[in-house]
């Protein structure tokens, strides 16, 4: 069991009076697509900042490829091999799509202060926005590279956001949310576009949903979370069918006997 | 190569400039570069990592003070003395960071002032050193047999050599992936951290880089005016450094240039304007306000853009073209 990539036991996050996130066990292995889902306010985002480490967790443990993630400053996660993007776009609206790539590298730079503010960084800053060209034009972007990345169209915007997140190299990362606002079509594409990243890349994602014709298609896991603990884990098949999940997202059938 | 040439040229004409302006122009000219050169160094904290510091006089007060009494108690030459004060300014300028880390917008600015308002008050306690309220003039030192304190020619040199420098570092500094981390706490500081920024480090860097800017052009003007009183260093100082990066665009290095040279000519013009002067300053700043929210660099920009280029005759914008090409962010 203890091969898992990421693993969180006990996981508690309390606001105040308020219990986000309750007792939460759960993992994900090496090379799964794993869907995290739940009514609106079940505590999938702070699980997500959680992970991330913008969020102190008030009881429970992370560790992520052996290593115990509360350790880890927020800045460091993704040197462990954690990338991520967030709800409501991360992207740096007033910065080109290619600088926003090549924040996503920030780690791989070596430059040190000095060299560089005499100029001496011109050769790293060239590799790596090849780099950049490589990965935008494997991903059928090329033509954005120069763009405002605040100009492209939405969909566009969260793809950008994805490739950036994959700039890093991690070995997994956590979408939060990446067909929000889109139509089928864009979410199909989208779908197929994480597929790939697993696939091509052997990255590992664990994702966070709303839209369940993109949860049932691309997932291999899924875990339920409902105010804040879980309430099943499995396959897609299994979750639609399960009927506490049913019960979670349509409420309880009324027993009319009893009205 | 192109625009190495275009710049060494406008660099060499500038320094050809004390054969065919006066001295009191020179001397505005040399006030003019220690803005631009405060106003940068600003521009790097407040306009590209968004720190706002509304306190910023208190470091050319340290950078100027600093420079006047190492020449005068430990004998340093400007060479020496203006470096080492802006160092101390540069190391000052982590005092800031303690409450960076937890302040952010408006309330980061209360405890800039603060500090702004601290140093002002200190200087004049010292009074066995600083000379008090009166202030201290700056030792007269000479550089190979020219006496270069208060002689605007001599420091006219100097100033160039400082802004082109700094305006150089601040560049390769701007389009590192330090200048892109700055953008990036700015912006989305979560993100930022996401990619592996670290705030604290990033942070640090920008109020040191920025407090040594200040403290540089400091130490620059203590030589320019040979004379230094606290009061020269107070919060409308430190109002007026905003207003020049708010006014030139500032999340740009242009833009605290040409809102340093604005806020230098544009009151020195309207003096002959007595009583309206105000007026018509303030008039100005307002529709600069209103009618470019990036300053004067993001007007010019926009009004640049690509697409908008593309209809202007060839010669036009080819000349367009070219300048913007070395406009960077």
């Amino acid at each position: 069991m203890s091969e898992h990539l990421l693993v969180a036991s006990e996981l508690t996050k309390r606001f105040g009076g308020l219990t986000a996130v309750d007792g939460v066990d759960f993992h994900v292995d090496e090379g799964e697509i794993v869907g995290l889902i739940g009514p609106n306010g079940a505590g999938k985002t702070t699980v997500f900042n959680l992970i991330s480490r913008f969020l102190e967790p008030t009881a429970g443990t992370i560790t992520f490829a052996g290593v115990n993630l509360l350790k880890v400053p927020p800045h460091r996660v993704i040197g462990l091999g954690i990338a991520r993007t967030f709800q409501n776009l991360g992207l740096f609206p007033y910065l080109s799509v290619e600088d926003n790539l090549l924040i996503g590298r920030h780690n791989q730079f070596r430059g040190r202060i000095l060299p560089l503010a005499l100029g001496l960084g011109q050769r790293e800053e060239r590799a790596a926005a090849s780099e950049v060209r490589a990965m935008l034009e494997a991903f059928g972007l090329g033509a954005v590279r120069g763009a405002l990345a605040s100009m492209l169209p939405y969909g566009s915007q969260k793809a950008v956001e994805l490739i950036r997140a994959l700039m890093a190299g991690p070995r997994l990362v956590l979408l939060d949310e990446p067909v929000a606002g889109m139509n089928a079509a864009e979410t199909q594409a989208m779908g197929q576009f994480i597929r790939r990243v697993r696939d091509e890349r052997g990255v590992t994602v664990l994702l966070v949903e709303h839209d369940m014709s993109l949860v049932m298609e691309i997932c291999d896991r899924i875990v339920v979370l409902d105010f804040g603990r879980k309430i099943a884990e499995g396959t897609p098949h299994e979750i639609g069918t399960n009927p506490r999940v049913i019960e979670a997202y349509l409420g309880q059938e009324v027993d009319r006997a009893q009205v | 190569m192109k625009r190495a040439i275009f710049w060494t040229v406008v660099v060499a004409l500038l320094a050809l400039l004390p054969l065919v302006l006066r001295s009191y122009n020179l001397y505005l000219l040399n006030l003019a570069a220690v803005k631009i050169i405060a106003a940068i160094g600003l521009a790097l904290l407040t306009g590209f990592t968004g720190q706002l510091s509304i306190g910023h006089a208190g470091f050319l007060a340290i950078g100027a003070y600093g420079t006047a009494l190492l020449a005068q108690y430990a004998g340093l030459p400007f060479w020496v003395g203006i470096p080492v004060a802006g160092l101390l300014s540069g190391l000052a300028g982590f005092i800031l960071l303690v409450p960076a880390l937890r302040l952010t917008a408006i309330y980061l600015a209360i405890a800039t002032l603060a500090f702004g308002t601290a140093v002002v008050e200190a200087l004049p306690r010292w009074a066995s050193v600083t000379g008090g309220y009166q202030g201290m003039s700056v030792p007269r030192e000479s550089f190979l047999g020219v006496t270069v304190t208060r002689n605007d020619v001599a420091m006219f040199y100097l100033a160039l050599v400082m802004v082109v420098v700094l305006l150089w570092v601040a560049r390769n500094i701007v389009r590192s992936r330090v200048g892109r981390a700055f953008v990036a706490i700015r912006d989305k500081s979560a993100a930022a951290q996401a990619c592996g920024v670290s705030l604290a480090k990033y942070k640090a860097l920008a109020f040191f880089l920025s407090a040594l800017y200040a403290g540089l052009a400091g130490g620059l003007y203590a030589h320019v005016v040979g004379y230094i009183s606290p009061a020269e260093f107070g919060l409308g100082k430190s109002i007026d450094l905003f207003i020049m990066i708010a006014l030139g665009g500032m999340a740009s290095l242009p833009g605290p240039v040409l809102g340093a040279l604005f806020l230098t000519y544009l009151p020195h013009w309207l003096s002959g304007f007595r009583g309206l002067q105000s007026i018509i300053y303030g008039s100005a700043l307002i529709g600069v306000v209103i009618f470019m929210p990036f300053g004067i660099w993001g007007f010019v920009r926009k009004w640049t853009a690509p697409d908008k280029v593309q209809s202007l005759p060839w010669p036009l914008r080819a000349a367009v073209e070219f300048v913007r090409g070395g406009g960077g962010r």
